[in-house]
């Protein structure tokens, strides 16, 4: 029978002699053997029609060739995100620079800016990432309908049992790439306590959807030749990052023995468009919701504070609220090459990772700039947008993802922690990225 | 026969086709909630069949019982203090090897059960065939064959339910007649009651004689830790007496903790694998 | 799922080392000219994409043993590569199909667009395993009805 083969029990197991005199372990063998047994007899196998699905299995959980077909399947997912959705960006943008062309002519000023700046430059310019956000979620959909997205698990699995985690972790990680708030809550389907905490702990740091639109705005501007594959090194560190500090945390403070894994390989289906695009629409819309209340709620404020100052409308924007936060912040990111306005959106980007975004063109719109690809240009060197990006991949994703590990952790205190060590991960890698990249290329 | 409603709860490995069946058994009929201080959804549906009442609890889909995730435990809990009427177990039939493992937790624990094995056409177009009526004298339970997608089969799970049902009413009543031996009297041999703390009967259970024994190795190191319990009369009522054996010899951790006094302690961890 | 047609499992062998070998020349060739040891092709700057032929490649040589000996699970890598090609294909036809729609609109980033700067070795070695296929099907008709003919003939 096909099924034996993919039970992964204990023959990759570094712990054999351990496990040897594990009496759960002992049990469960009895079982298996008795579940032999009754299916010797039981079960009549036909003339051994071979099945595609069980085709597929044999070379997609390949020893070697599992892993690299994995990663082509991920970097076939990014671009086709990356590069398929940039000309209905540049349809969106175009559109919304259209309609400002409208409202900054309203007569009365503050209006005019608020409409045009706060309105439009801010909710109008993150719907522009509507197409890339929603095809990823399209091509998420697609890889979890056909089956393959459990399969990806189950390769990866070879890895992190390797490394001492638990292989059922990174189905929840997986899902992390669409939203951090899903992979915590999945998290829930993992065995044990400490398991479970890491991978709570530890999925926020997947690339979520919320923050690509940083990404596509940072590589499209500093590293145009290079964007799709920025983006997707980026999911790669997020996942190398996951994988180091669920180390770190097993080997520390969660420690655990490690339970085996077994896991459900459902057949491969062929994905009904509707099925797919369904399920893209479901999770996108969460989104535009998203867009139409909080982030719109947010970039009216982000606009009041940076067209007020002390000295009420219409100072400087060095001289607005938002200035002042982000100048008096802004030496602890000096060294990273941030300047206020970057500082300032990243203290935004704690209520989502794509207000960062929203903020940048907010503030650079309410001091003038025309466009924000020229004003970033002006602010920031490639390596401090490199280490842009990573702070924004590391540091806490939003509190909608707080909210879900508070929740799913059930204490203050783990928590706390998860918000902290990922601040201190995104400034210590950012400062990293920095250092190197200053002694190499600077 | 049957005056009471009768209780059922369905149970199987994740991706089984679990929520199919129960929405083809319950229809409308049901209502979501979450389990009793848990973060773990409950639905529970109703149907009625033949003149009778069922209530259906969908259980949290699992790959054992070994009360680490708290969705495991949440269905153990559930079916050693409660312990519904009847018990659904849903297999995935194309992967029935992986998927016995759970019904073999569920045989430890003695449940009247009945056996599904859904996704059927999976193993048909495969050429493959199972051998129901030889599975069920294995196992000592009722085995049907669904494609739920397709509603079939759907009946017949009906009828087996049903059956089962009134199988367990009939043991019941033949128990009372009989009393061979006093509840929890180990001295019958067959360590066949208990009594479920949330039991809507509130009453004893009778246990069926467990189908599936392991090796005399073991079985033999179970007699002993019974043997050793004998007169813990407060830990041997709350548990089906030789799951209790096979969870001490496992040192299941919830259980261990059961086990306060030193001494018995001391004794209980002597008897090894 | 579907049954595999038989002139792939017939012709598995043939098959794998073909196309195998067509992606595995072009892959080494692209990695070096991406990192430019070689003078540079429109279409073929790209590292990555050079790495990916070499994966898919990879996948069609691992089945060149098994196949040999006659076992069974030889032809998955064959199934298993055009999969994965026509994934990487259509991916690259999707790319191209959005840029000439931003070309054809007028948009700025679109307005020094070419076919060819897209036409990347993932697309037409794609077509070359199609054309390796249908090749393929046509010799394994043309084998049966010989068979077909022998067959009459001695009987």
């Amino acid at each position: 029978m096909k099924v034996t083969e993919r039970i992964p029990e204990s023959e990759e197991d570094p712990f054999d002699e351990e496990l040897a005199i594990d009496p759960q372990i002992v049990l469960a063998d009895e079982r298996y053997e008795v579940i032999g047994n009754i299916l010797s007899d039981v079960y009549e196998p036909g003339h051994g029609k071979w099945q595609l699905s069980d085709m597929l299995d044999e070379v997609f959980l390949h020893k070697y060739l599992g892993v690299p077909i994995f990663l082509v399947t991920m970097w076939a997912m990014f671009t086709f995100t990356f590069e398929a959705s940039r000309v209905f960006m540049a349809m969106i943008e175009a559109l919304f620079t259209w309609l400002g062309g409208f409202t900054s002519q309203i007569p009365i000023p503050w209006l005019a800016s608020l409409v045009t700046e706060g309105v439009l430059g801010g909710v109008g310019f993150i719907l522009t990432f509507v197409p890339p956000i929603f095809l990823l979620y399209l091509a998420i959909s697609i890889l979890e309908d056909t089956g393959y997205l459990s399969r990806a698990a189950f390769v990866m699995d070879r890895w992190m049992t390797k490394l001492g985690l638990h292989g059922r972790s990174f189905i929840p990680l997986l899902l992390g790439f669409g939203c951090s708030v899903a992979a915590v809550m999945a998290a829930r389907t993992v065995d044990g306590e400490s398991n479970r905490l890491t991978t709570i702990l530890v999925s926020p740091l997947m690339s979520c959807a919320g923050r690509l639109p940083l990404y596509i705005l940072i590589a499209g501007v500093f590293f145009p030749n290079l964007a799709g594959t920025m983006v997707f090194l980026m999911y790669i560190i997020g996942i190398i990052m996951a994988v180091i500090i669920a180390m770190v945390l097993k080997r520390t403070i969660l420690q655990e023995e490690s339970s085996p894994l077994i896991m459900e390989l459902s057949m491969y289906q062929m994905p009904t468009a509707h099925g797919s695009f369904r399920h893209m629409w479901d999770r996108g819309v969460l989104f535009l919701r998203q867009a139409g209340t909080f982030l719109l709620a947010g970039g009216l404020v982000i606009w009041g504070l940076s067209s007020f100052g002390l000295g009420g409308y219409g100072v400087p924007v060095e001289q607005s609220f938002i200035g002042i936060i982000g100048t008096s912040i802004q030496p602890f990111f000096a060294h990273l090459g941030f300047t206020w306005h970057v500082v300032a959106a990243l203290i935004f980007g704690f209520v989502a990772k794509e207000a960062v975004v929203q903020s940048l063109s907010i503030i650079f719109a309410v001091s003038g700039e025309t466009a924000i690809e020229s004003a970033l240009m002006a602010v920031l060197s490639p390596i401090s947008a490199f280490a842009l990006m990573l702070f924004v991949l590391l540091y806490v994703p939003c509190l909608a993802t707080i909210g879900a590990v508070r929740k799913e952790t059930g204490s203050w205190k783990w928590t706390a922690f998860s918000v902290i060590y990922q601040i201190l991960l995104a400034y210590a890698m950012a400062s990293v990225a920095v250092f190197i990249g200053g002694y190499f290329f600077g | 026969m049957l005056d009471m409603k009768v209780r059922v709860a369905l149970i199987g490995n994740p991706n089984v086709g679990k929520s199919v069946v129960f929405n083809n058994l319950t229809g409308l009929k049901q209502h979501t909630g979450n389990w009793p201080g848990k973060t773990v959804e409950q639905k529970i549906g109703f149907f009625e069949y033949k003149g009778h009442e069922f209530e259906i609890v969908d259980l949290p889909g699992v790959y054992s019982l070994s009360a680490l995730s708290e969705d495991e435990r949440v269905a153990r809990d559930y079916l050693i203090h409660t312990r519904p009427d009847v018990v659904v177990d849903i297999v995935n039939a194309s992967q029935i090897e992986r998927n016995l493992y759970l019904t073999l937790l569920l045989v430890e624990l003695q449940l009247n059960l009945v056996v599904v094995l859904n996704m059927y056409d999976v193993v048909r177009n495969r050429g493959d065939k199972i051998d129901t009526d030889a599975l069920s004298e294995k196992l000592g339970v009722k085995v049907v064959t669904t494609v739920a997608t397709k509603g079939e089969g759907m009946q017949d799970l009906r009828d087996a339910i049903l059956e089962a049902a009134e199988e367990h009413a009939l043991s019941k009543e033949r128990n009372e007649r009989r009393e061979l031996h006093l509840p929890g009297d180990i001295n019958g041999g067959d360590h066949l009651h208990y009594h479920p703390r949330d039991h809507h009967h509130g009453e004893y259970e009778r246990l069926k004689p467990p189908n599936v024994k392991y090796s005399p190795e073991i079985e033999r190191k179970l007699k002993q830790i019974l043997e050793i319990l004998r007169d813990k009369r407060d830990i041997l009522d709350r548990f089906p007496p030789r799951w209790l054996a096979l969870r001490i010899l496992e040192r299941d951790p919830e259980v261990m903790t059961l086990i306060t006094d030193p001494e018995l302690q001391r004794q209980l961890l002597e008897v090894t694998v | 799922m579907a049954e595999i047609p038989a002139d792939l499992t017939e012709n598995a062998l043939m098959l794998a080392i073909v196309i195998g070998l067509s992606y595995l020349i072009t892959g080494i060739v692209q990695v070096v000219m991406a990192l430019g040891l070689l003078p540079q092709i429109v279409g073929m700057t790209d590292f990555l994409g050079g790495l990916l032929l070499l994966v898919i490649a990879a996948v069609f040589l691992a089945g060149v043993r098994p196949i040999r000996r006659g076992e069974r699970e030889g032809v998955s890598f064959v199934v298993v590569g055009i999969i994965v090609a026509g994934l990487v294909c259509g991916v690259q036809l999707v790319i191209i199909a959005t840029s000439a729609l931003g070309w054809w609109l007028g948009l700025e980033d679109w307005s020094g667009w070419t076919l060819q700067q897209q036409l990347t070795p993932a697309v037409w070695l794609f077509v070359v395993t199609l054309t390796v296929l249908a090749f393929s099907h046509l010799l394994n008709q043309y084998q049966n009805r010989e068979l077909h003919k022998g067959g009459g003939q001695t009987g």
